[in-house]
């Protein structure tokens, strides 16, 4: 059986050496090959509800005849596929302002003024024209309210009532990580604690012990507070009425009184789209009021930004909402460092302490 | 001919090692063998070494380095979910194939069905129906009994994926139940022992190989499972789903591939015990016939215990199942139960993209992974005796690698071209940039998933036609491929019906291997799923997974009445 074993050898050997050779491409060539081709379709990466996407994207179809794709991503998924495969998309179309000045800084955003956007208020556009805002909504807490009723307690109205010990697992959180939602709610109590990171990371540990589990999206959070599995989910005001319209009639909204998190839902065009034009009218749709106007059926219950556009019914009124100053650099600049202290202090001392 | 076509039963338990029908290979072992190797590089090696790159490059490191000293607890909670989702799974399937076997009872069909619904169910079905049955306010546990009861953790997590993966450990020891010997039962009898006697230490010592490979096969399972954490695993964190949040938040790929390695490890030594040790006692066959007539046991002592566990199990695959499919026609199921067919609506709407694109990556996939899997069971059983234990380790390696593991080095291997020394041998296959939309990719991750079991059956029952066959028709003139085709092949074809359909049902159910290579243009069901789950719309996942289901299905019946269709017109006309 020499031949055998000879024959295990070089084949070992053999598929060594050609994974080794497969890992270097020659210098400069590398590069080259994935150079952009233009295409027909716009590949939209969409950080909104998989409905609101699909009916977006059906409409902005509808209304250019550009042929449209679009593929559903938490804000931090589209930052690691920017990273993993940069090109793939041309659009990036929802999500924090604050991820699309990251994207920015890591050299993925393509700066494009529209001539939309001079009727958007300052807030809602970029000064460098990385992005311009299309939709808004606050960061609230989504309670169940016959579940608050048998704890015997009121919805939360502060940042400090979620300490409640009558609330002890019965809260749920997005995973600051994956959901912008919880990366929103660190920093606008990173903001009231004046950015004294300590402090912010003090009360997650905190409210740690009253948190069931760390969703891997915003909204599922509204939906286990809408079954009643917990009393309390840290959500988008927006996804919470669209839960409670949805059939989960005993949901309330509150926001913290002191201040909370706001997020301008922004759209930008990204480095190297292979269909440069077509994003860019995709960016002068989305930010046009007969656009905007269709939020009301989708239904998303998110805001539009423009003044004009019409605004459904259950929309929560954003005026009303006290919000933080929103430094969006900062907010930027912080996601890191904040995310790194989560895991490392908030989220794996659960385990620890179980 | 009359030749034996099979060795006689009693013997299959402990057959000496077949020889080699001819002592020289020609070239059409030489090609199959060349074409199988260059398809494992392409499906493991690059991937895999990939991976090993991104996982030992210093940042990769340091997240090891973490692993085992301050965020331990995530490596020892894996473990011991794995090991009780092994246990758990073991013991249930054990049980039900016990029942199987050795008892009569009504409904024993509906048991055997019912064990096996589970290995289709699709990922986070299983999560979320138990959510809403046995959740904190579930229909059973606080609407009927008024329990609330804490799902969210390690409990609720051995239940769903125990359930999940038991079919596994079933149709594995009832395989080994059906080829004991009856007579060694008989035999206990005669000389006076009660059944339970005879239970506990006559037929548990025989089947020990095969509790132990369930027990290693679940736990790989269990440690990889990313699907079921995500959703109810509360505070109760994995290394599956700590892969998940450094890739999907933080974009970490070297941290993600760095615990991805440490992941692989306890996967990789638990399937080398289970493949050279556990495995060595025994040649288990998932396809086995019944040999011989086995006396049904008929003491209470042993049928009440019995009984009461199948009841049990086969009541909670009804509930889950049932709520899957009731969820989908009602507006919120244990919140609004009024009647709708919205969920329907949606999932045609949005998904019947997702439903083309997968079953015809499905389709394209479970053939090649059957063919692959036949041709690498030829190798190892016919012509490469020593060889063959490396070329059947590489082809168990789809399996063995956990999918989150398999799926991060897909992305790493391939979003960018392939270069073999200075030529680019292949261009992107992942991501929307790449050839075919990504589609290629995913239908290789389908191919490496769906190999190993086909691999496994084919190889077993390969190893039971006397080699005599294959020398006949080779010294009347056939060449060995032509022999392989046109004998092995129809031999063998449950082995083949079971590769087709494990291909078939692990493509349109795999979710944790795709996660990091969807593209806009390629959807994927499951992963349109996970995005329903997300959003908190239990009510389109639910008919999404039947739909699913339903299609896994019928699938699965086109393709088994093909085949046998196929097979018997080859036996007729050979005899």
């Amino acid at each position: 059986m020499r031949i055998t074993t000879k024959l295990s050898a070089v084949t070992v050997g053999a598929s060594l050496m050609l994974t080794l050779a497969a890992c270097s491409p020659p210098e400069g060539q590398g590069a080259t090959t994935t150079a952009p081709q233009a295409t027909g379709s716009l590949n939209i990466a969409c950080s909104q509800q998989e409905d609101f996407c699909q009916a977006i994207t059906a409409a902005f179809s509808a209304a250019t005849g550009i042929d449209a794709t679009y593929v559903r991503l938490g804000s931090g998924e589209v930052l690691a596929r920017l990273e993993t495969t940069p090109g793939e998309f041309d659009v990036w179309s929802g999500g924090q302002a604050e991820n699309h000045l990251i994207a920015d800084d890591r050299g993925f955003i393509e700066p494009y003024v529209s001539p939309n956007a001079a009727a958007l208020a300052a807030e809602y556009n970029d000064t460098d024209g990385v992005w311009s805002g299309f939709y808004t909504d606050s960061v609230g807490f989504c309670s169940n309210k016959a579940e608050l009723d048998k704890l015997g307690i009121d919805a939360p109205t502060s940042w400090d009532d979620l300490l409640d010990p009558a609330l002890k697992g019965t809260v749920s959180m997005p995973h600051p990580a994956t959901a912008g939602v919880g990366y929103m709610a660190m920093f606008a109590v990173d903001t009231l604690n004046g950015g004294a990171e300590d402090e912010t990371i003090d009360y997650f540990r905190q409210l740690d012990e009253n948190v069931l589990q760390y969703s891997k999206s915003a909204a599922s959070g509204t939906e286990l507070a809408g079954r009643g599995e917990v009393a309390v989910a840290i959500s988008l005001d927006s996804d919470c009425v669209k839960a409670k319209e949805a059939g989960y009639s005993d949901l309330v909204t509150s926001y913290p009184e002191e201040g909370t998190g706001y997020e301008v839902g922004a759209v930008s065009i990204l480095k190297d789209a292979r269909n440069i034009d077509g994003a860019k009218a995709y960016m002068d749709w989305i930010l046009s009021t007969d656009a905007q106007n269709l939020y009301a059926d989708v239904p998303s219950y998110a805001a539009p930004t423009l003044a004009d556009a019409q605004q459904g019914a259950s929309v929560p009124d954003q005026d009303a909402v006290n919000k933080v100053t929103w430094d969006l650099q900062k907010a930027a600049d912080s996601r890191e460092p904040l995310l790194a202290r989560f895991e490392s202090d908030v989220a794996s001392q659960t385990s620890a302490t179980e | 001919m009359n030749l034996p076509l099979a060795l006689p039963p009693t013997q299959k338990a402990r057959r000496s090692r077949p020889t080699r029908a001819t002592s020289h290979r020609g070239t059409s072992v030489w090609l199959v063998l060349a074409i199988v190797l260059v398809a494992m590089t392409l499906l493991l090696g690059l991937p895999v070494s990939k991976l090993l790159a991104a996982g030992t490059s210093p940042a990769g490191l340091e997240a090891i380095g973490a692993s085992f000293t301050t965020d331990v607890t995530t490596l020892t909670n894996s473990l011991l979910l794995g090991a009780l989702v092994g246990i758990v799974g073991t013991m249930i399937g054990l049980v039900s194939a016990f029942a199987q076997v050795f008892l009569v009872f009504p409904g024993k069909k509906l048991l055997h069905w019912l064990t096996l619904l589970p290995l289709i169910s699709p990922p986070f079905a299983a999560a979320t129906a138990v959510i809403t049955l046995f959740g904190r306010r579930g229909i059973v546990s606080y609407h009927l009994f008024g329990l609330e009861l804490d799902i969210y953790g390690l409990g609720g997590l051995v239940l769903v994926v125990s359930m999940t993966f038991t079919p596994l450990a079933y149709m594995n020891i009832r395989g080994m139940l059906e080829n004991l010997d009856p007579s060694l039962f008989e035999a206990s009898a005669a000389l006076g022992s009660s059944e339970i006697r005879t239970i506990f230490r006559v037929m548990l010592p025989m089947i020990v190989p095969s509790l132990l490979t369930s027990f290693l096969i679940l736990f790989v399972e269990g440690i990889a499972d990313l699907a079921n954490p995500l959703v109810l695993g509360g505070s109760f964190r994995v290394l599956a789903s700590q892969i998940y949040f450094a890739i999907a938040g933080s974009g970490d790929i070297a941290a993600a591939a760095g615990i991805a390695l440490v992941l692989l490890v306890p996967a990789l030594l638990v399937f080398v015990i289970q493949k050279y040790w556990a495995g060595k006692k025994s040649v288990v066959t998932v396809t086995g016939k019944p040999t011989g007539r086995i006396r049904p046991m008929e003491s209470l002592a042993v049928r009440i215990p019995v009984l009461t566990v199948v009841t049990a199990w086969m009541a909670l695959v009804i509930l889950v199942f049932g709520t899957i499919l009731v969820g989908g026609f009602v507006s919120i199921l244990g919140v609004n139960n009024s009647f709708t067919f919205e969920h329907y609506e949606f999932v045609w709407r949005l998904g019947s993209d997702a439903m083309r694109t997968t079953l015809t990556m499905t389709l394209v996939a479970a053939p090649i992974a059957a063919a692959l899997a036949v041709c690498i069971a030829w190798l190892v059983v016919r012509h490469f005796q020593r060889f063959g234990r490396v070329l059947d380790f590489v082809g168990m390696l789809g399996s063995a690698i956990p999918g989150t593991v398999l799926g991060l080095g897909f992305a790493l291997a391939y979003s960018q071209p392939t270069w073999l020394f200075g030529q680019q041998v292949l261009p992107a296959l992942a991501g929307g940039l790449a050839a075919g939309a990504g589609s290629v990719a995913i239908v290789m991750v389908f191919i490496a998933r769906g190999i190993p079991t086909g691999q496994q059956a084919s190889i077993s029952s390969l190893k039971q036609i006397n080699p005599q066959v294959d020398e006949a028709a080779i010294s009347l003139g056939a060449n060995q491929f032509t022999t392989f085709v046109r004998i092995s092949v129809p031999l063998i074809s449950p082995a083949i019906i079971t590769a087709v359909t494990y291909a078939i049902t692990k493509s349109m159910t795999t979710i944790t291997a795709i996660i990091f290579i969807t593209t806009p243009q390629t959807k994927v069901m499951t992963a349109q799923i996970l995005d329903e789950v997300d959003a908190g719309r239990f009510g389109n996942a639910f008919a999404y997974c039947t739909v699913l289901i339903v299609m896994v299905l019928v699938i699965l019946s086109i393709t088994s009445l093909l085949l046998r269709r196929l097979n018997r017109s080859k036996r007729t006309t050979s005899s």
